[in-house]
């Protein structure tokens, strides 16, 4: 019952992060994996996901050994302090720029599959008044959501997944390990970016009130997310094959629409496939949204968070609404995340880790001096 | 250990104190002056004693106070029979009080005041002041009494299996109602007055050592603060002490059944009991247990569960269905299969309007016939649940303004509404159905998803005293925590109290008890 609002369980910052991880990523991942590394798709995903969790455990090393610190304090106490901003200043351009690609593609999905009559900016501008109400509602709320929303939004997918088991094909993964190591290497990012969200923790860490299990929590979170993602690409694939699966732009909602459960209700199950799915995808908007709006209040120390929400809003709106169609997004977004993602995931947390390292132990010898 | 009576501290009154006096006349004169203008008063003057040398005065209120009490027990005593026992005290005229007391009212429960406010407040919950000359304190004799509804069936939570006690108007009885539930002497019973004109009884009901005691603290406090005139039903104080009031979900429990209060008093939750109300405020309440039927714990675990997950369904479906069927007919088409497509395009036919349209009529005149019906005594009342239902439908699909699909749809709607076992519990149901009426017909299946994810939020930020709403789906997402929620599970697996509520003892049943044990006696027993 904490009574600022701002502390949540490590059981919750698991389904955030879940939430977060899992959201656009996951549509295209079989397409980029067929790409790249054809039939060995599903093994470059685990080797991927096992390098990952390194990753991941760096980061969380970090979060672990500045309790209730954000990546500002961090850099802060590690350096000095203007760089602090400046890193501060870089994550939040990071995630901002995330939440607009984001909203674009969430645009893009829902007038595609859901409204194709409606006008983008209708879609748009509805979906982030929504995501501001919970912005507004402060991480507390956000932690609730998530783990209410977190079974919502994967069981419908798995189910309607599984239904397609009956037509798989598993021998598109033979031969294996057929495809060069150099390819192989060169797939292994796109499974990296796949996962990318998870470096949030560098400021929801903040909010976790028992720092203790933040370590078995980011084990939780790669595990979970990396059986997600197997699961769905080796349907996938198994379903459609590798040529077909690097035609498809999303080749998972073209999974969902191959799905015919038999006997039921209704047709096209793949509508409200992609309906529960939007409440995946909303929660990881959200989730960027308010991590964008609260490292804005940190940098400034404004305590009104909640207006920078609003004062946000139209600033994604006409920024999501700039590029021309869905394929400038995709491009763009490739990009952005290869060195922005790198950056920001990898780069800072592993300089930071390193530093406080060297930092703290000159001081311990002082101690001991003294 | 708890601070629970520090709790209830009366905060200091500034009624100015207005002390009683020696002389009888005066003292009757006071308190005929405040209670001026009340012709329901009853003032007796009389003497007692050998030789009528004292003198004595009654009041109290006609048809609150119980005649017979006053009558037998207090003028009977002491007209007649104080003559007929020798005072054994010289000085009778000191000792007058005690001589009372212990030997003349036959009342079991007396109390001494020096007020002539606490009298006049006294008069007026009904009971019996006696005054007395040459003596600077009254007595209050307890005869509060007056005609009540006896104990019947309650009217709005019906069990099939189940005690068919409900409670009544009066307070005492609805305590006694609980305390013969909890027999334990840490069960609590703290009673305080709400309201300056009506003071208006209000009992706080708990378990000392079961409670969590933060809650309490905020459930105390805000019943302190209230400042009002006049408390008349349980839902005064409901709206007045919950959380968020603009919320449409009732975040305070209301009930007629005392085993479900018991039941709940025992999970560590505190209940609420105001006078003059048959129903008894549950806090803090969660969503889950709003869909909890008292009936549940009665029926085995199995058919409980299915129905605890019917009724989940149902409360989609009530929310749901009419806005599904909108935007699948105006957005999606293409769910629907083709021959049913086919039949419903047969079906409306004709109609003149957009499902929208048809559904915001049909749902309107829903709503209208429920009002209607509630408002009109019995027989009549019925009735127009039959010409609503058949023949206003019937004559409206007739007419080709509905499609009989529709009137369908609405139907299933109207009864998936009646299964949420609480009354205020459904109205937020009936109201958001509108709501998500009109997302799908702006935004089709997104604008369901929408209007969805905005009422997500909402029960997420709700909190019912500290508590949140959607406890325990929130926490994390271990099956532990799901026991009582969709399923009911098995009375033995449920050995813990629900964790979100009580901090302190949590053990429900003993951890030694478990059906082994049982099973082997069984089988020993048969051998016999």
């Amino acid at each position: 019952m904490g009574k600022n609002n701002d502390i949540i369980a490590s059981n919750q910052l698991f389904a955030i992060l879940v939430n977060i991880v899992i959201g656009v990523g996951i549509l295209t991942l079989p397409r980029t994996l067929a790409e790249k590394a054809g039939p060995d798709s599903l093994i470059v995903l685990a080797i991927g996901s096992v390098l990952f969790l390194v990753v991941a455990l760096v980061i969380q090393k970090l979060v672990t050994k500045f309790p209730r610190k954000t990546i500002i304090e961090i850099t802060n106490s590690a350096l000095f302090k203007p760089v602090g901003f400046l890193v501060g200043l870089g994550y939040f351009i990071y995630t901002f720029t995330l939440v607009v690609l984001e909203v674009r593609v969430f645009g893009e999905i829902t007038k595609n599959y859901l409204l194709v009559n409606t006008p983008i900016e209708i879609i748009i501008i509805t979906f982030l008044i929504t995501s501001i109400y919970l912005v507004r509602s402060g991480i507390e709320s956000i932690a609730r959501l998530s783990v209410i929303i977190l079974p919502l939004s994967i069981f419908p997918a798995i189910l309607a997944a599984a239904v397609a088991i009956p037509d798989l094909d598993f021998t598109y993964f033979l031969p294996i390990l057929r495809t060069s190591w150099s390819d192989m290497m060169k797939a292994l990012p796109s499974v990296f970016f796949s996962f990318l969200g998870f470096e949030f923790i560098v400021f929801i860490g903040f909010f976790v009130g028992d720092s203790k299990h933040i370590k078995k929590t980011t084990i939780r979170t790669v595990a979970f997310v990396s059986c997600v993602y197997f699961i769905f690409t080796a349907i996938t694939i198994a379903r459609f094959g590798i040529e077909e699966s690097k035609n498809l732009i999303w080749p998972v909602i073209s999974l969902f629409k191959s799905v015919d459960i038999p006997g039921t209700l209704l047709e096209n199950v793949e509508v409200v496939i992609i309906a529960t799915w939007l409440l995946a995808i909303f929660m990881t908007i959200a989730i960027a949204y308010f991590g964008a709006t609260f490292l804005l209040s940190r940098l400034i120390k404004s305590k009104e968070q909640n207006y920078f929400a609003i004062a946000l809003l139209p600033i994604i709106y006409f920024l999501a609404l700039i590029p021309e169609n869905i394929v400038e997004v995709t491009d763009f977004m490739n990009i952005f995340t290869n060195y922005m993602g790198t950056t920001f995931s990898i780069i800072i947390p592993g300089f930071m880790l390193l530093i406080s390292f060297l930092r703290r132990k000159p001081k311990r010898g002082i101690k001991k001096n003294g | 250990m708890s601070n629970y009576e520090e709790l209830f501290k009366p905060k200091e009154e500034n009624q100015d104190k207005i002390n009683l006096t020696k002389s009888l006349e005066e003292n009757l004169k006071k308190v005929k002056r405040i209670l001026k203008g009340s012709d329901d008063m009853v003032y007796r003057e009389f003497n007692v004693g050998e030789n009528q040398n004292l003198k004595f005065a009654t009041a109290y209120a006609e048809g609150l106070a119980d005649k017979v009490i006053v009558n037998e027990y207090v003028l009977k005593n002491l007209m007649v029979l104080a003559r007929m026992t020798e005072p054994q005290v010289s000085n009778i005229r000191e000792k007058v009080y005690e001589l009372i007391k212990n030997g003349v009212l036959s009342v079991s429960d007396l109390k001494e005041v020096d007020d002539i406010n606490v009298i006049t407040d006294n008069i007026l919950a009904g009971e019996t002041v006696l005054l007395i000359d040459k003596w600077d304190k009254a007595i209050i004799i307890s005869s509060k009494g007056w005609p009540m509804r006896g104990i019947s069936e309650p009217q709005s939570d019906v069990v099939i299996r189940g005690p068919r006690e409900g409670f009544t108007e009066t307070l005492r009885v609805n305590t006694a109602l609980i305390r013969r539930r909890i027999k334990d002497p840490k069960f609590k019973i703290k009673q305080m007055k709400i309201g300056s004109r009506s003071k208006t009884d209000v009992a706080v009901l708990f378990i000392d050592g079961l409670v969590n005691q933060d809650i309490l603290k905020i459930v105390v406090d805000r019943l302190k603060s209230i400042e009002i005139d006049g408390i008349l039903v349980s839902g005064y104080i409901e709206q007045l002490i919950e959380d968020n009031w603009r919320s449409p979900f009732p975040q305070i429990q209301s009930t007629e059944r005392p085993e479900k209060v018991a039941a709940n008093i025992y999970e560590g939750k505190i209940a609420i009991i105001i006078d003059n109300t048959p129903f008894a405020l549950i806090a803090p309440t969660t969503f889950n247990s709003l869909l909890q039927a008292s009936e549940d714990y009665n029926e085995r675990f199995l058919m409980a569960s299915a129905i605890r997950t019917l009724r989940y369904i149902s409360m989609f479906i009530s929310v749901l269905l009419p806005a599904l069927y909108i935007a699948m007919l105006s957005y999606h088409p293409g769910m629907i299969p083709t021959e049913l497509a086919l039949y419903i395009a047969g079906n409306r036919d004709g109609v003149p309007f957009p499902a929208v349209i048809e559904a915001f009529i049909m749902e309107g005149s829903l709503e209208l016939l429920r009002e209607a019906g509630i408002r009109l005594p019995g027989p009549i009342g019925s009735t127009i649940g039959i010409v609503g239902g058949l023949v206003l439908g019937q004559a409206a699909v007739e007419a080709g303004i509905v499609s009989s699909l529709m009137v369908i749809v609405v139907a299933i709607t109207a009864i998936a509404t009646y299964s949420v076992p609480n009354y205020s519990f459904g109205s937020p149901f009936r109201l958001l159905r509108f709501a998500y009426m009109m997302g799908a017909a702006f935004l089709g299946l997104y604008g369901v998803v929408l209007v969805f994810l905005i009422s997500l939020i909402h029960l997420t930020n709700l909190k019912s005293f500290g508590i949140p709403y959607l406890a325990p789906f929130v926490y994390n997402m271990s099956i532990k925590d799901l026991k009582d929620t969709f399923i009911r599970a098995p009375l033995h697996k449920m050995k813990r109290r629900p964790e979100y509520v009580a901090k302190n003892d949590k053990d429900r049943l003993s951890n030694h008890f478990n059906r082994d044990y049982l099973k082997k006696g069984e089988d020993s027993g048969g051998e016999k």
